[in-house]
């Protein structure tokens, strides 16, 4: 197990350096140049422009210009954003917070929905409610979210005025409101947000977990639990969630770049400044060392989740074994 | 048991859903006032390098520059109290009001303004690897240039006469310096000691706490919000409202959403959106004849001249680029478009037609201008002196040879509205024979293509030309970045603003420029489409709010009450 985890750690290098090189390639290859991007065409004066050009070190070839990134990287330094002058690495950690929150409570509202109408679906297969399910599954997978955001923002905050329409917290809150005050708006923001970041997975998961329940469902150790005369309920949760669980755990972990991916459109909707705004922008300006630093993170975390959902299926299922 | 599941879920939502809705609706709105801003650019906290709109929302109301715009774009006063322009127009020297302070209490001093400008132009700082953007505005002063190459120790151009009183002195009389002289002063008492290659880095950029304006700065959160308070101490008119939030947006529909839903008081708001704005309850719609032009411009000579642009090189190089050097051919595509309907499709009908760049402000003499009323029947004549006639089937210009007149195109960065003038375009144009191909490029991509690729037609928008008619000379003259991508060279043209950039007396500049507007308005470097408005929504508790013609709202914000 721990040569096999160690093998692991030591493949994810080469993985890790073959995304940075594909990232560095295609930005340099998107046409445009920071520069370009950022200087309006009057008052471009060519000699400013090249100055400003070599201050960057966008005069360098190319894998000057990359191994100078690494050298860097690898000290720790993610450089500095061409457009804040900040460190990206400070920015990111800034942005990093409000993408954790967002993506957690939508990994853990997707689980619990996505499992429990699965469970549902599969224990009462063919029936209305199992009609039902897969109607709304489908309807979540293939809704785009950018869409399902606009439509939640028309109906919850527009006409019913439920929610806000987006942003992270109520700008006009007394000075003096309470702990539990604050807790219950930061809430209320997040409802549309991390409903519109779990429905596309909340949907699959759904999809996955019924026909993960289907399969046990006919296994012998059924027959059994229930011949011990065990309740229902009980050899439904005890005895057969718990083994169609397995192949769901590494789905979960495996979810998680994906959310983080979604994170990019709903936190432009909802302005919520974390790091899939941060990226859009990156992008907008062509905020190179931003790119890349953002690129390395999201990187690492689906290698880390990857690594991750391998980890815990040992775990769960004592069958598989890594030697 | 199934019924008994059902209810007791059923009273659990309905539970959450009550709790999330109470959940604090109690609010100090009616001390505050929230303007929506648009995330143009990534921010940064720090007036040397403003760029965006919330930017310009904010800085002059905690760190004015000596001057600002008001709702006409025009230089007024901030931080200054007054100014005098010596006879010859290169001096201009600025008074401080006897009690401007600081926030922390310090003097606010001649000494301050002439470190902030030189922060700005130091070596160390233009070192920095960042996009060079916003420079311009400074290098209008004596001195400025050989400072920012280290070749001097101060900017001679710039003299503190005494601890209120700062002089300029300019390379050249400019009528534009009092609208260059918006750079926010910073205090020399808290930043004087640093040094200017790491100052980016300095915490008060992270958070400038020290104000000079009438607000201070009571919290920060990146892409998120700015919260002002009026400061009590504040020396000039004191500010009525006592919170002002400027709060970002990423994306337009969230800010307007968050405008419908009373989240906040204050947005622009596009054209389009004009009658549902003003179908809204206690929302006030305020629109702003604009400053921006909004043109198609046409490729006309090439090559372009790189390294070493002079009217001379220009002469040399450029060779005409048919049909579109042909100046019939560009009249009678300015003939053969309807500007009213373009107004109508591209501003919903919140635009101002143009005839040249030159269209403002109200001093501006601007007659004897060829206005191009729709008139397809005068395009297929102008074309026809061109050369270029309908063909048998009526659907194709062909000139004597039988050659067809070439598929033109088209060129815009992204976006609904850049499309459809396209279409229009196509549909104008097919009319008299021109068939018209549209390529839409990526915002970052649009200049490279405009200096690198194959194009006849360009769309382009904004600048602020209507604020001085010198301001077309940042596109028209030549070896400027638009002149140079267009192949426009007019040494004539270029001599006239000259003399209308240093010439004070208005009646002369009226004159000059009335002169240079005829010049654009026949030899059409592009076409001319309209100047779009600006327009605002605001609640209508909120009085005293003018909008603005540019992007500068909040410069008479002390003036704005709620009721």
């Amino acid at each position: 197990m721990l040569i096999y985890l160690l093998r692991r750690l030591l493949i994810a290098i080469p993985v890790l350096l073959g995304i940075t090189v594909g990232t560095f390639l295609l930005i340099s290859a998107a046409p445009g140049d920071p520069l370009l991007a950022y200087a309006s065409l009057d008052g471009l004066d060519d000699a400013q422009l090249e100055q400003a050009r070599a201050n960057l070190g966008l005069d360098q070839p190319l894998p000057v210009q990359y191994a100078r990134w690494l050298e860097n990287i690898l000290q720790g330094n993610f450089g500095r954003s061409l457009v804040t002058q900040r460190s990206v690495a400070g920015e990111i950690a800034t942005s990093f917070s409000v993408t954790v929150r967002l993506t957690l409570a939508a990994l853990v509202l997707s689980s619990l929905v996505g499992i429990g109408v699965g469970v549902l679906s599969a224990v009462r297969q063919y029936s209305l409610l199992d009609y039902a399910f897969t109607f709304l599954s489908l309807l979540g997978l293939s809704v785009p979210g950018f869409f399902l955001a606009l439509v939640l923002v028309a109906v919850f905050s527009l006409q019913l005025e439920f929610f806000p329409t987006s942003g992270m917290q109520t700008l006009t809150l007394p000075a003096d409101a309470s702990v539990w005050d604050r807790f219950g708006d930061s809430v209320r923001h997040m409802v549309l947000p991390v409903i519109t970041l779990s429905a596309a997975n909340a949907a699959s998961l759904a999809r996955f977990t019924r026909s993960s329940v289907l399969e046990v469902l006919n296994q012998t150790y059924r027959s059994t639990a229930r011949a011990k005369g065990l309740r229902e309920r009980r050899v439904l949760w005890r005895h057969m969630v718990p083994n169609a669980m397995l192949p769901i755990i590494t789905i979960i972990a495996l979810r998680l770049p994906g959310l983080f991916g979604g994170s990019v459109i709903v936190e432009t909707i909802f302005n919520f400044p974390g790091m899939g705004l941060l990226s859009v922008r990156a992008a907008t300006d062509k905020d190179y060392p931003m790119i890349m630093g953002i690129t390395l993170i999201f990187a690492v975390l689906l290698l880390a989740a990857n690594f991750a959902a391998d980890i815990l299926y040992a775990v769960f299922d004592p069958r598989v074994r890594y030697d | 048991m199934c019924q008994k599941h059902y209810r007791r879920l059923m009273s659990l939502i309905a539970i959450v859903l009550a709790v999330l809705s109470l959940a604090v609706t109690a609010s100090a709105q009616d001390e505050t006032v929230i303007i929506g801003a648009p995330t143009t650019t990534a921010f940064r906290n720090n007036p040397l390098w403003a760029t965006s709109t919330a930017d310009f929302y904010v800085f002059p109301l905690i760190l004015p520059g000596l001057t600002w715009f008001d709702d006409q774009m025009k230089p007024v006063l901030a931080l200054a109290e007054d100014v005098t322009i010596s006879d010859d127009g290169l001096t201009y020297t600025f008074t401080l009001p006897e009690n401007a302070s600081w926030s922390d209490g310090e003097p606010i001093t001649a000494a301050d303004v002439k470190f902030t400008w030189e922060l700005k132009s130091h070596p160390a700082l233009l070192a920095l690897p960042q996009p060079p953007a916003g420079r311009g505005d400074i290098t209008l002063v004596a001195g400025v240039e050989a400072y920012s190459k280290g070749e001097a120790d101060e900017i001679t151009g710039i003299q503190v006469l005494d601890e209120r009183t700062v002089a300029f002195t300019l390379n050249s009389p400019n009528f534009l310096f009092l609208g260059n002289a918006t750079l926010g002063i910073l205090p020399q008492h808290i930043l004087g000691e640093v040094d200017p290659a790491v100052i980016a880095d300095h915490p008060y950029f992270e958070f400038p706490n020290v104000t000079s304006g009438p607000y201070l700065l009571t919290e920060y959160v990146r892409d998120s919000f700015w919260r002002l308070a009026a400061r009590e101490d504040y020396w000039g008119k004191p500010a009525s409202i006592p919170n002002v939030i400027i709060r970002v947006f990423a994306e337009l529909e969230a800010q307007l959403a968050a405008m419908e839903a009373g989240e906040i008081d204050v947005t622009a708001i596009p054209a389009a959106e004009v009658s549902r704005f003003e179908a809204m309850e206690g929302v006030n719609v305020v629109s702003r004849s604009g400053l921006g032009y909004y043109v198609v411009h046409f490729n006309m000579s090439e090559p372009r001249v790189t390294e070493g642009c002079t009217a001379q090189a220009v002469a040399e190089a450029y060779t005409g680029r048919p049909p579109l050097d042909d100046v019939r051919v560009r009249q009678a595509l300015s003939f053969a478009i309807d500007r009213d309907e373009i107004i109508d499709v591209i501003a919903d009908g919140q635009g101002t037609r143009i005839f040249s760049s030159i269209f403002g402000p109200d001093w501006l003499d601007n007659s004897g201008l060829e206005p191009y009323d729709y008139n397809p029947e005068r395009a297929l004549e102008l074309l026809a002196e061109a050369g270029w006639t309908l063909n048998a089937a009526g659907n194709r210009l062909v000139n004597a040879d039988g050659q067809e007149f070439r598929q033109l195109i088209y060129v815009s960065q992204p976006g609904e509205e850049g499309f459809r003038l396209g279409i229009l375009l196509q549909d104008y144009l097919g009319a008299i024979g021109i068939p018209v191909e549209i390529r839409l490029t990526t915002s970052a991509n649009f200049l490279p293509t405009i200096f690198g690729e194959e194009w006849d037609l360009a769309r382009n928008a904004g600048g602020s030309l209507g604020r001085d008619p010198s301001e077309s000379a940042r596109f028209y003259r030549t070896c400027a970045g638009w002149a140079n991508a267009l192949g426009y060279s007019n040494v004539e043209w270029d001599a006239l603003m000259d003399a209308g950039a240093a010439t004070t007396d208005l009646a002369k500049r009226a004159e000059i420029y009335n002169q240079a507007s005829r010049i654009l308005n026949t030899e059409l470097p592009s076409l001319f489409l309209m100047t779009q408005n600006n327009v605002w929504a605001a609640r209508d508790r909120i009085q005293g709010f003018t909008g603005s013609a540019g992007n500068y709202i909040t410069w008479n914000l002390t003036d704005w009450t709620i009721q």
